[in-house]
């Protein structure tokens, strides 16, 4: 009974949204393709419980399958069935879909109509046919599981069938210099916390860096507004996010689509709904239903630091508030051209090392994606002496020492300094080309005041650069050849 | 004008491309194939040779408005330079004092978006074929150090014999390493380009591991039925880890598209040491003849019901809503000199 009721009620939600003319014949496909997409999952089941079926089948691959004549039940297990008329087409290798409108099947009554009418489902509620059913060289299912019924039983909402539209945000000149100065507006420090409380569960804010990070929270800018005023308006093209630092508003959302003649055409029904909106509470005249508070500490608006976009609610002031607010072009600017800043200077980096040198300008852009950050406490080793390493190292920031263990005149092992490591600097580059034990160690240096930056170092690992160019002495090796004698470039 | 034209027979499989000299008056305008942002798409009929087109009309006020001069001026010179089997084929562009217009190449099996609603899914080899095609085509893109960055069902149209042809280049550029700007379609952005990092290329891969498994399941994989963008881009960003796959779907498949969606782009198949090598000799394409494919030799899955030449019944109907009356209306020309490389070849 169970599955009884759940199909009725999938009807009815599919008959509501689609509310056909035909009623008869809308339901009457619709159960026809339900049963066409459960037989071909029965199918698929049976295929490769070829021998046992019956046995591992679960149960409700028999539940509401309608009784098959037997001869016909074989075939379906055997093999795939085959229509005679598309054996003699000579289909190609990934064989023939099974979908009205596709010349190849001429044994297809469907008129070649493409468009999605409101009055079918998606499935070929005209063919008989089955339409995921035959097709040549289908491979068997490798899943051992047998296909959960619930898997492609997604429902049918029609937004699925609108066209996606494509976003995009302005261009930001990224290297433009000089650089204008990125705004900075004051606040306590308590201020601040607050507010990197509310962003940081934020997936746009996630992955910034302190530099970055530092950035967005200084360009925030405050803002207030009295009682009863609309922050952003529902389909307005949004470019503004927004803190809430004190107050109250409330988010709204009108139902979508709004009939255009929502008012006039049905004047009995209005009288009703105007008399629900006042009793009902959280239900505004204007702006729709309330979906949503902001009280301190939350934050909306945030796909506005994406692309402009229209607004998906309205929010309304509720008390005066005060709330903290950052423009997209803003913060944009910051976000790329601090990463870009610190792009170029790996790509410098990379260009100053001599056993590099022979890759060009895209392979090194390759090289930095793969590069990773690190960040040392003072006298923390980066490499130790004696260890096999396959990293190689750019100091990015701070200072790192180094120092070897070595036998004294008096036979005693001491560690001594041979060298200081600065921004820019490497070591470990020989890893790349070979795994060999290290000849010192590299730590970071004991920093005199709090306020030097503490080590950072951007690190790459020769599996990395393997996987993304292959091997360094290959590519060393045909560099060398390009440049000392005519020989085939191998690849 | 002939002549230009006829240069398509010619060379049926790569087009001889002559640069030619057209303007509005050249066309009889038919119906309206699509719309856009910035205008729309009618299927064209050439009074000189009676042969059917696509026009692409662009409002210049829009474009400019809406920020995109960049990537409007980049869609014209990207599509000048490709000429592929797999890849619509611009013929020549001119404006007006309000518009550009694109002639292209009429597609007339309409959008894969359209066949792919309509079956609902494709079974495992049709889902390859188109695959397969589509990787051949962004192979040759990255070849010219091109990124195309806007793939989806939407952009991929089918051709009177079935194979594809990737149209839409709104957002595609030269780029040789990297580059910043957000743009796609939110279902197909790679975690960087939403994680406002640089990106390269190999966005188009992790485009298509989305366009694959749409193609297998109905709906793209981290599909919200609410349209709600932001819980959209919350699960893009946790990665492929969190797709729930269906228990129905091919193993290589589901390989294929866990490489190409891979968040690190330095480990994601189609951006490391073999490039699209990778791609290709993947066993989920095991079978695939990529000579053969590439020639156009494997015969489709699906071929469209075409009655006659200029047949759009593939396409979906637009409300013409009168658009047409306001080309080549004088009007003062504002932004014209923003598109320098559309001529004006009205006379005026």
């Amino acid at each position: 009974m169970a599955t009884f009721d759940a199909l009725i009620s999938d009807l009815s939600r599919d008959v509501r949204r689609v509310q056909p003319k035909d009623a008869l014949q809308f339901c009457a496909n619709w159960f026809q393709s339900r049963l066409e997409e459960q037989r071909t999952r029965t199918r698929d089941v049976l295929v490769h419980h070829s021998g046992s079926f019956g046995r591992d089948l679960p149960a409700d691959i028999y539940v509401d399958t309608p009784m098959a004549s037997p001869a016909n039940r074989t075939t379906s297990l055997s093999s795939h069935p085959r229509s005679s008329i598309r054996d003699s087409i000579a289909p190609g290798p990934f064989g023939t879909l099974n979908v009205p409108g596709n010349a190849l099947l001429s044994d297809d009554p469907s008129p070649p109509v493409f468009r999605i009418d409101r009055e079918l489902p998606p499935t070929s509620p005209l063919s008989p046919s089955n339409p995921f059913g035959s097709f040549e060289n289908a491979p068997t299912p490798t899943s051992t599981s047998p296909g959960n019924p619930g898997d492609f039983l997604h429902p049918l909402t029609s937004a699925i069938f609108a066209r996606r539209t494509s976003v995009s945000a302005e261009s930001i000149a990224v290297d433009s210099t000089p650089d204008e100065p990125l705004p900075v507006y004051p606040k306590t420090p308590d201020q601040l916390r607050r507010i990197k409380a509310s962003i940081k569960n934020n997936f746009i804010f996630r992955d910034l860096d302190e530099e970055q990070e530092t950035g967005v929270l200084n360009a925030m800018r405050e803002s207030t507004v009295p009682r009863n005023e609309v922050v952003i308006r529902q389909g307005d093209v949004g470019d503004f996010f927004y803190v809430v630092e004190s107050g109250l508003l409330h988010c709204y959302i009108r139902p979508e689509p709004l009939p255009p003649t929502w008012l006039t055409q049905k004047p009995s029904s209005m009288n009703l709904n105007i008399a629900d909106m006042f009793v009902q509470p959280g239900y505004h005249p204007e702006f729709g239903k309330k979906v949503a508070e902001c009280k301190p500490g939350n934050s909306f608006g945030e796909l506005a630091l994406m692309y402009g976009h229209p607004r998906a609610a309205t929010v309304l002031s509720i008390e005066p508030s005060t709330l903290w607010s950052l423009d997209r072009i803003t913060f944009r600017t910051i976000i790329l051209k601090s990463a870009h800043r610190r792009r170029t200077m790996y790509e410098h980096f990379l260009s100053s090392v001599t056993l590099l040198s022979s890759l060009d300008a895209q392979e090194r852009s390759k090289i930095a994606d793969a590069l990773v950050s690190r960040v040392y406490q003072d006298g923390e080793a980066v490499v130790r002496q004696g260890d096999m390493g396959d990293t190689f190292f750019f100091v990015e920031e701070g200072e790192a020492t180094v120092t070897k263990v070595q036998q004294g005149d008096d036979g005693e092992m001491r560690e001594i300094t041979v060298g200081h490591l600065k921004k820019g600097e490497y070591f470990g580059e020989l890893s790349l080309l070979r795994l060999a034990p290290r000849a010192a160690t590299v730590s970071a240096v004991y920093r005199e005041s709090r306020v030097l930056p503490k080590l950072k170092v951007a690190a790459l690992d020769a599996t990395a650069f393997t996987r993304l160019l292959g091997p360094l002495r290959e590519i060393m090796e045909r560099r060398a050849g390009e440049q000392y004698g005519p020989s085939v470039r191998i690849r | 004008m002939d002549v230009q034209l006829d240069a398509r027979e010619a060379g049926q499989r790569i087009p001889q491309r002559v640069k030619g000299n057209y303007r509005l008056s050249d066309f009889i305008i038919e119906r309206t194939l699509g719309t856009g942002s910035f205008g729309r798409v009618h299927l064209v009929r050439s009074k000189h040779n009676l042969r059917f087109y696509a026009i692409k009309v662009l409002n210049k006020e829009r474009i400019v408005k809406m920020k995109q001069v960049e990537h409007t001026n980049n869609e014209m010179h990207m599509l000048e330079l490709v000429q592929h089997p797999f890849i619509i084929n611009l013929w020549g562009t001119f404006q007006d004092a309000s518009n550009l217009y694109m002639v292209m190449d009429f597609v007339p099996g309409g959008e894969l978006f359209t066949l792919l609603r309509r079956s609902n899914r494709f079974p495992d080899p049709v889902a390859k074929f188109y695959a397969a095609e589509v990787a051949l085509a962004l192979n040759h893109l990255h070849s010219l150090d091109i990124i195309y960055r806007d793939l989806k069902p939407e952009n991929i149209l089918l051709n009177h014999d079935g194979h594809i042809k990737v149209a839409d280049f709104g957002f595609a550029k030269l780029c040789m390493t990297t580059t910043w700007t957000l743009c796609g379609t939110p279902d197909y952005l790679a975690p960087e380009v939403i994680g406002q990092q640089r990106y390269n290329k190999s966005v188009d891969w992790y485009a298509l591991g989305v366009l694959i498994f749409e193609m297998l399941s109905g709906l793209p994989p981290f599909h919200q039925p609410d349209a709600n963008p932001v819980q959209l881009y919350e699960k893009i960003t946790h990665g492929p880890a969190y797709i729930r796959f269906p228990t129905a779907f091919n193993a290589n498949a589901t390989d294929l598209i866990m490489k190409l969606m891979e968040s690190d782009p330095s480990k994601r198949y189609g951006n490391m040491r073999h490039g699209a090598g990778d791609v290709f000799a993947h066993p989920w394409f095991k079978e695939v003849d990529w000579d053969k494919l590439a020639a156009r030799e494997i015969t489709a899955p699906y071929l469209p019901k075409i009655s006659g030449d200029g047949d759009a019944s593939a396409f979906d109907k637009y409300p013409e809503d009168n658009a047409t009356a306001a080309y080549g209306v004088p009007v003062p020309d504002l932004f014209g000199e923003e598109f320098p490389d559309f001529e004006y070849t009205a006379p005026s």
